[in-house]
């Protein structure tokens, strides 16, 4: 076994070469993992874009033009643009140019979250627990990542 | 800011930059883009470090859905490493006020001085020979084969030294955050010297994993009122148009030419941390 898969060392990575039984299961991951990522990017870009038009075109609902980035924002004291997903959500919804972009730019930080999600299902679908069982893992620190990150906020 | 439209020219022109190298590099671009920020447009520190985490995954996800996609990804790789990365940052987050220091920063200046020089050595292998690497990477499937335009044939390779780079990464995956730096910096390397891996499958690899570790700080960024939209907006759209350009050109490009450049920004990391050493 070692020694067949060391000649052929096939996986999720060997798209190109067909051939093999292996990578007939495995081109389809590598596709559905860059359809994700593609999507992921292009729907986040539209949205930021949308929302940067509509902030340059000054609609009115755009604070954040407003905002100097140069100068330290102060201590204890609430932005002009929404911090919430929910708040995020209820602006897009209502066009709002600061929580598109934001609203785009969530979507760009989920995307990876997102890709962990998928390749886990892929392997769990392939049968190869091992790689489940590391997916599961990093999912597990990202999520202790995220709590501990929050409350040394 | 809002008169100033020069501000914008420069800041997607710096995203687009930091993008391309970014990608090219297998890199956050937060190298290029805090100080370009800071320094160059005067950009506040809070504002800056998280439009930069922003620009780490917008390079990732960017690069990574051409890399995936030609095959030089190698996903197996990838995820079996980001377990170090995470679990790195984890503990990073844990212990951080132990491990601050000049020590520290001159500590990581000399591995990432030998790095740079371990690189540019190595910049004349364009293809590895197929080797079995070792048992854990055979076991775990850490290798693959992946066509090379800029040679003109398959490569096929299979990771060494499993163990010690997984180790690394955890290790890399702790200081990142203290030392500044992403994970880039020392990953690509790990997967080039230690694990033997083509450079390009290095680089691309790194993409792919580094949006998934700037993923927890990004959302806890954004909760803090850090993510300016009119900042970071234009630095993702700079980014992402900079990462796409990169990772079409990347076939193109031979690996030697990313091995000097890659040295090359090293060499710079190392002095800008020794300088930090020395205070």
């Amino acid at each position: 076994m070692a020694e067949v898969t060391a000649k052929h060392p096939a996986g999720l990575s060997t798209a190109q070469t067909g051939g093999e039984s292996s990578q007939r299961s495995a081109a389809p991951a590598e596709q559905i993992v860059s359809a994700l990522l593609r999507y992921g990017v292009s729907i986040s870009l539209a949205l930021v874009l949308l929302g940067g038009v509509l902030l340059v075109a000054e609609t009115g609902l755009g604070e954040s033009l407003r905002v100097d980035p140069r100068v330290a924002p102060i201590e204890g004291m609430a932005q002009p643009w929404p911090t919430t997903i929910g708040g995020v959500l209820r602006g897009a919804l209502a066009l709002h140019p600061d929580a598109l972009i934001l609203l785009g730019l969530l979507l760009l930080i989920a995307t990876p979250v997102l890709r962990v999600v998928v390749s886990m299902v892929l392997f769990l679908a392939e049968g190869d627990y091992v790689y489940v069982g590391i997916t599961l893992f990093v999912l597990a620190m990202l999520v202790l990542g995220f709590f501990l990150g929050a409350a040394h906020g | 800011m809002a008169e100033s439209w020069q501000f914008f020219v420069v800041l997607l022109t710096v995203s687009f930059g930091a993008g391309l190298l970014g990608a090219l590099l297998g890199l956050g671009g937060g190298v290029i883009l805090v100080p370009a920020l800071t320094l160059l447009l005067g950009v506040d520190i809070r504002y800056a470090i998280a439009a930069s985490i922003v620009s780490v995954i917008a390079t990732s996800s960017g690069a990574a859905a051409a890399y995936v996609r030609d095959g030089i990804t190698n996903m197996r790789i990838g995820m079996f490493l980001e377990t170090g990365t995470t679990a790195g940052a984890v503990t990073g987050a844990l212990v951080g006020g132990l491990l601050s220091g000049r020590a520290l920063y001159l500590i990581f200046s000399v591995i990432i001085a030998y790095c740079a020089c371990a690189m540019f050595q190595r910049r004349r292998q364009e293809a590895v020979a197929a080797t079995q690497g070792d048992a854990i990477a055979r076991r775990l499937r850490l290798g693959g084969t992946y066509h090379d335009p800029a040679l003109g044939h398959h490569v096929e390779y299979c990771a060494h030294n499993t163990l010690p780079v997984l180790g690394l990464t955890y290790v890399a995956g702790i200081v990142s955050g203290l030392l500044g730096i992403g994970g880039g910096p020392l990953k690509v390397p790990a997967m080039d010297i230690a694990m033997r891996l083509p450079i390009k499958v290095s680089t691309a690899t790194s993409n792919f994993m580094i949006g998934v570790t700037a993923a927890a700080s990004a959302i806890i960024y954004f909760m803090r009122g850090q993510i300016h939209p009119a900042l970071a907006g234009p630095v993702a759209a700079g980014v992402l148009a900079g990462a796409l350009t990169g990772a079409r050109l990347m076939g193109r490009v031979r690996g030697k030419a990313i091995r000097i450049l890659f040295s090359g920004l090293l060499a710079v990391l190392a002095a800008q941390m020794l300088l930090k050493a020395l205070g």
